[in-house]
């Protein structure tokens, strides 16, 4: 259903007439990105989400979102916030709605050095924030998606751990103050930026919200658009600008002073989940998360050709139990310490730093660039097929994550004897180890598969519904990308506390009159 | 290939948006992040690599047809090659040669700009790309003392292209080069009059049958001439006459060099010397033509392949050109070598450079959009502190001339060729 041109006008008004387009072709544009079918439980044959927007927005201030918003209330439109918009979450899932794309929302408000605060806009995209803030001294939170992604997205309304989780946490963790333009366009400040106008704290003098604003999988934009927050700091040990030799494909870093990059390996699951809970326990690690054999097989090498030629000397296989680490000192002494910690962590559990594997090009380097950021996620899991998906994903201890990978390889077996996804790569999980473990370890037993061709598409589709199922008959948790939305919800939720009657519920308070697209988070009551 | 041929890589385009960005390994921060022209004017995500993945997969699915917007989208884009280098330093995709086969898809169904079927028109009718007379091609070398090589037989073409030829400000770079080039004893010759078009840039506009002919009519004049070097100061010649050829199946049998690789050839082999001081901060841009689209074309006629289940390969490998081996050292070591000239890089560099606006045909179909592009670059340049900036192609010269004479900028706009004159 196309806008009525009344409140097409309306929009228009707001924002100026080069900031709003109706084009399809321009939809087209916000209606793509990969995983949709899997996600969507769409059919295999359908590129594009189900629906596509109305129109598409750049709003360029909070002013102009809140306006919007009242005009949506008005005409009965529903609006969706799209931060960098590498996630399907960030995509308008259901008719009449119309897209926010906030690209001219791209402000770093305030880099507040002392209290370790920086305030951004959506548009500040994680590889931003950081550069900027190392030449402060300081470091931001980074997410697995990577240096592309939206900073304020992850913090504010989408998952948001990472392979520097293990250092400074799960992104709902880091959020301080938040400005949110609500469904009906009221403007909340939440925490202490609601009482006194500064940002240092999400929880309070002034009211604390953030369980409902995000809780652990975040709203996706279903209750609104965050157009400015402030997230946690912490320190850099390294110099103030990072720096690379080489040109492209393969960039490699000059690893700072009092920085060193590790893949480190083990015989076995059980010998590397041990040496996991020592190294979370000690708190010596700048950043450190698993580093799967074929993802850092891809994201060292320059392209699938030598990345196959790279499989076929085992290298990588002969380390197939291995996790990455970065380690960062603010003096000799710590950076000392740190290194010593490791060593003693390998020895205890029987683990190695493989020789032959740090002679190959960019290994170190390509396992720098991840864990300072999340780079070289793209060569690491979607050259090789084009897209991925999950089974039985969640977030727990280690332990769980050990059993969701040993479940997530049992769903997948069948399909990749089968030849439907990239072989070779069974028992792949990522970890984002964040809190000691105790209740982070994220993990995600990945599947790549070509979105090109039907038959890999269609596994991935039935493959992902069906570990919704399994997750939940094995009790491994909730997980992220299978368990976003209205469907995955309705299955989940009698087993965890009927958590999606509640959603709705506050669905409803908060958006009264369904202006915020529900895609990712569920309808109202 | 038909752009239903690039049905994968636009499936498989997953939108990470790298092909929006300078490399994350260089580093950007807030400032000169953004590598594509095309988004950073426009904002909305279809004026990208990767949104114009998207929007022509809509369209070979039959989910959009040819609208105003869309031909918008498909013509506001210099065809630069940021986005298919960004895409590459993670990818195993082509996006230029998507961007390419869309355009040529646009021509054949008669879906075309009006500027540039004017313009396509003067190139039939008068072989350049200037909307000028042939008769007038010859005239910047007035004057000059240089073989004739329609009359007589030499081994050194050097080769004007139609924007230096008949840009009157520009036409300096030619007679300098010739200058150069004769005091370096280079025994130098020229088309004049007769010099035709390279065909490069009618074929980024879409319009591919041209280069045929003239590629034909070029390498036939080059056999009769005798030439062994041809010598170029504008960059989209340089890569037609090594890239685009070579990729149409004509590839020249004979040497191709940029002026600045020549240059910088004749200082080592000591046949340059520079006995003048030239004191100026500079900064330098580089040409995407020269730089990121300038590394040597790489056939491959094969068929995609699937290991390991689901990996994608070709048979035969297939070796992707990342622009690593574009044309970076040779204008910096020349710079370096001038006495005086203190040479200070922008951001945004070599393969992941901002382009100066003018290719892709915009400087023809939307001037506005070209010199917004250039003004974006122009203060990219000014926050480095040099006094002028310097490239190595005409149509850099032209645009980023015309945004400073409109801003009212100071710094000033060389071709490098000037300062290498200057210092001799």
């Amino acid at each position: 259903m196309a806008l009525t041109r009344e409140a097409y006008r309306a929009l228009e008004d707001i924002v100026g007439p080069e900031n709003i387009s109706e084009e399809p072709a321009n939809m087209a544009g916000y209606a793509y990105v990969f995983m949709v079918q899997p996600y969507m439980q769409s059919p295999a044959e359908e590129y594009f989400m189900p629906a596509w927007p109305e129109a598409a927005l750049l709003p360029g201030c909070t002013e102009e979102v809140q306006a919007i918003q009242r005009v949506c209330n008005k005409y009965g439109i529903k609006s969706h916030a799209f931060g960098t918009g590498w996630f399907p979450g960030s995509l308008a899932g259901s008719p009449n709605t119309i897209t926010l794309d906030m690209r001219r929302m791209n402000r770093i408000v305030e880099i507040d050095e002392k209290n370790m605060i920086a305030v951004i806009e959506p548009y500040v995209a994680v590889g931003q924030l950081h550069v900027e803030c190392i030449k402060k001294g300081l470091r931001p939170h980074v997410i697995g998606p990577g240096p592309t992604t939206s900073s304020l997205a992850s913090h504010a309304a989408c998952c948001g751990m990472g392979p520097s989780s293990i250092n400074t946490s799960h992104s709902s963790r880091n959020i301080l103050g938040v400005e949110w333009v609500l469904s009906t366009g009221e403007l909340l400040k939440m925490g202490s930026l609601g009482q006194s106008g500064e940002w240092f704290s999400a929880d309070g003098p002034g009211p604390s919200l953030r369980g409902i604003m995000r809780g652990y999988m975040g709203s996706f934009g279903a209750l609104g658009t965050f157009t400015r927050i402030a997230i946690k700091l912490y320190p850099w040990p390294g110099p103030t600008k990072h720096e690379s030799t080489g040109r492209s494909p393969c960039y490699d870093p000059i690893i700072p002073e009092r920085m060193s990059s590790y893949i480190c390996s083990w015989k076995s699951w059980d010998d590397m989940h041990e040496a996991q809970y020592m190294i979370t326990e000690a708190e010596m690690t700048y950043s450190g998360d698993r580093a799967v054999a074929a993802w850092h097989g891809a994201m060292m090498t320059e392209s699938n050709q030598e990345f196959y030629e790279l499989w076929q000397k085992g290298i990588l296989q002969k380390n197939a139990f291995a996790f990455g680490i970065i380690l960062g000192g603010h003096s000799d002494g710590e950076i000392e310490y740190q290194e010593k910690c490791l060593k003693a962590i390998l020895e205890k559990t029987g683990g190695w730093i493989d020789e032959e594997l740090e002679k190959v090009p960019h290994a170190v380097g390509s396992n720098y660039w991840w864990h300072l950021w999340g780079g070289e996620i793209i060569k690491g899991i979607f050259r090789g097929t084009g897209s991925f998906f999950c089974a039985a994903t969640g977030d727990d201890t280690i332990d769980n994550a050990c059993f969701g990978s040993y479940l997530g390889d049992t769903l997948m077996k069948p399909y990749i004897d089968k030849g439907l996804f990239l072989q070779e790569v069974h028992n792949v999980w990522g970890s984002n180890l964040y809190e000691q473990a105790t209740i982070g370890s994220h993990h995600e037993p990945l599947y790549q598969y070509d979105p090109f061709d039907l038959e890999s598409t269609k596994a991935a589709i039935k493959l992902g519904f069906d570990s919704v199922g399994a997750a939940i008959t094995e009790g491994v948790g909730l997980g992220f990308f299978e368990n976003a939305g209205e469907m995955a919800h309705t299955m989940t939720s009698p087993h965890a506390h009927d958590f999606h009657k509640y959603m709705k519920k506050i669905k409803r308070v908060f958006d009264p009159n369904t202006a915020s697209d529900p895609m990712g988070y569920c309808e109202p009551e | 290939m038909a752009l239903i041929d690039w049905k994968a890589d636009m499936v498989r385009c997953e939108r990470c948006s790298n092909c929006k960005w300078v490399p994350w390994q260089k580093g950007p921060g807030l400032e000169f992040a953004q590598v594509c022209p095309s988004i950073s004017k426009h904002n909305f995500h279809a004026y990208s690599g990767a949104g114009r993945y998207h929007s022509s997969l809509a369209y070979v699915t039959d989910k959009i047809g040819y609208t105003e917007g869309w031909l918008d989208i498909i013509y506001h884009c210099q065809m630069c090659g940021a986005c298919d280098i960004t895409c590459k330093t993670n990818r195993d995709m082509e996006p230029q040669e998507m961007l390419l086969a869309l355009r040529a898809q646009c021509v054949e169904d008669g879906q075309l700009v009006p500027a540039l079927m004017d313009v396509m028109e003067g190139l039939k009718a008068e072989d350049n790309m200037m909307q000028s007379k042939k008769a007038d091609r010859g005239n910047w070398a007035k004057g000059l003392k240089v073989k004739d090589l329609t009359k007589e037989k030499g081994e050194v073409l050097y080769f004007a292209g139609c924007r230096i030829s008949f840009d009157k400000e520009l036409q300096k770079v030619a007679r300098t080069a010739i200058s150069v080039l004769k005091k370096a004893g280079v025994d130098v010759g020229i088309f004049g009059k007769e010099e035709a078009c390279c065909g490069g840039r009618s074929y980024e506009m879409g319009y591919q049958g041209e280069i045929e002919s003239f590629s034909e009519n070029n390498a036939a004049m080059f056999k009769a001439a005798g030439i062994k070097k041809i010598v170029v100061s504008c960059s989209d010649c340089y890569h037609s006459f090594k890239v685009l050829y070579h990729k149409i199946g004509r590839k020249l049998d004979i040497e191709v060099l940029h002026i600045t690789e020549y240059i910088a050839q004749l200082i080592k082999e000591g046949k340059l010397k520079f006995s003048k001081s030239v004191p100026l901060r500079v900064t330098y841009h580089d040409p995407c033509h020269l730089g990121r689209l300038g590394e040597d074309w790489i056939p491959w006629n094969g068929v995609e392949k699937k290991v390991m289940g689901q990996l994608v390969l070709h048979d035969p490998p297939k070796v992707f050109r990342r622009g690593k081996y574009g044309i970076y050292d040779a204008p910096r070591e020349i710079l370096r070598s001038i006495p005086g000239v203190k040479l200070t890089e922008m951001k945004r560099i070599e393969e992941y450079s901002f382009c100066c606006g003018a290719g892709g045909g915009c400087i023809d179909s939307d001037p506005d959009y070209s010199l917004w592009v250039a003004k974006e670059r122009i203060t990219e340049a000014k926050t480095t502190g040099a006094e002028a900036m310097v490239t190595a192609c005409g149509w850099c010269e032209r645009n980023f001339s015309d945004a400073v004479n409109e801003t009212g900028d100071a710094l000033k706009i060389y071709d490098i060729i000037e300062l290498v004159e200057q210092a001799i």
